[in-house]
């Protein structure tokens, strides 16, 4: 079985960003990342881009760091550091949860809803979401991630963008059958390269 | 030999015997716990992917005293990790840490018939750490 890994692009962190940087809304990627570091590189650039130029609503849902670890990492990307970070907290045009409570919390998905229903209020262009999938592997729920991820479009019909980050050992855990159906039903799929 | 001498002696050689395996994702945590024991006398062995810590501990399990293992970690949780790491070596005492709430209900159902010696909530002081390890190193 075909682990649809040769349907992946191979690209360092300034590559997918730019793919990310270049998505248009409806867009439904999925980006395996190798370490944290490498995620926090893109994540920081991208939400710092898209949130002063793009007047879009940003949703960043971690897993292996801690919500407070993001605005830290988020902070060093502004001149007045924590206070921006505070501020667009306070906005509502950054929203940051645990990808644990996002999205197997009762109920799910909290923010993604509430962003959905408030960014035309707030007179943003549309959403942009980063989720750390690793909620589901860190529970064995392989199947359910799967499933929860086919049950989504391939593109979607809003203007959402939704980039499913997955660490490169959680997705190693994934059958080859579960790894080509989650890289088919993405629109794009980004394997980031260590850079050493 | 004074007694106060023996007593230095005898902690020296209690610590040094005393050897520690470390696993989180996070390089610069596993960086600083074993910069935080060795000063005092533990041999603490890191690692930041715990299917090469299992491999390692499996080879080796009755070199170890301690195992101190960080919760979520990709490829393999800490809950997973200790409870193969206590397979491998019923007697090793083992610590817990994270820097999220911990979550009762999942703690019970992974780990109901597992023995935790210590948990560490992130961020601790390399103090915390060392009276831990004090207390519970054998």
């Amino acid at each position: 079985m075909d682990s649809g890994e040769n349907q992946t692009m191979n690209c360092h962190v300034n590559d997918a960003l730019d793919h990310i940087n270049q998505a248009e809304h409806g867009a439904h990627y999925i980006i395996i990342y190798p370490d944290l570091d490498t995620l926090r590189d893109l994540y920081s650039n991208y939400v710092h881009k898209r949130i002063e130029q793009n007047n879009e609503i940003v949703l960043i849902n971690p897993f292996y760091e801690t919500t407070d670890a993001v605005r830290q990492v988020l902070s060093e990307k502004y001149s007045h550091g924590m206070d921006d970070v505070s501020k667009y907290e306070k906005e509502e045009s950054l929203l940051i949860s645990d990808s644990l409570e996002e999205y197997l919390g009762d109920p799910p998905l909290i923010y993604v809803k509430k962003s959905l229903e408030n960014y035309t209020k707030m007179g943003k262009n549309g959403v942009s979401v980063l989720a750390d999938l690793g909620a589901y592997p860190h529970k064995s729920m392989y199947k359910d991630l799967v499933d929860y991820e086919i049950s989504l479009p391939t593109k979607y019909d809003m203007p959402i963008k939704g980039f499913c980050l997955y660490h490169q050992k959680d997705f190693d855990e994934f059958s080859d059958e579960q790894k080509q159906k989650l890289i088919e039903h993405h629109g794009k799929a980004l394997k980031i390269i260590e850079t050493q | 030999m004074s007694s106060k001498k023996g007593v230095i002696l005898h902690l020296g050689k209690k610590r040094s015997n005393t050897n520690i395996l470390v696993v989180d994702d996070e390089q610069d945590i596993v960086n600083l716990i074993k910069q935080s024991l060795e000063p005092n006398g533990f041999q603490a062995y890191i690692f930041i992917e715990p299917s090469a810590a299992l491999e390692h501990f499996i080879s080796h399990s009755k070199d170890y005293d301690i195992v101190i293992s960080d919760i979520r970690m990709p490829g393999m949780n800490g809950y997973e990790f200790i409870r193969n790491v206590k397979e491998n070596n019923p007697k090793v005492k083992v610590i817990l840490m994270t820097a999220f709430e911990i979550d009762d209900k999942e703690f019970h159902n992974v780990l109901s018939d597992i023995k935790l010696d210590a948990f560490l909530q992130k961020p601790f002081h390399i103090q915390q750490l060392n009276e831990v390890i004090e207390k519970i190193s054998p």
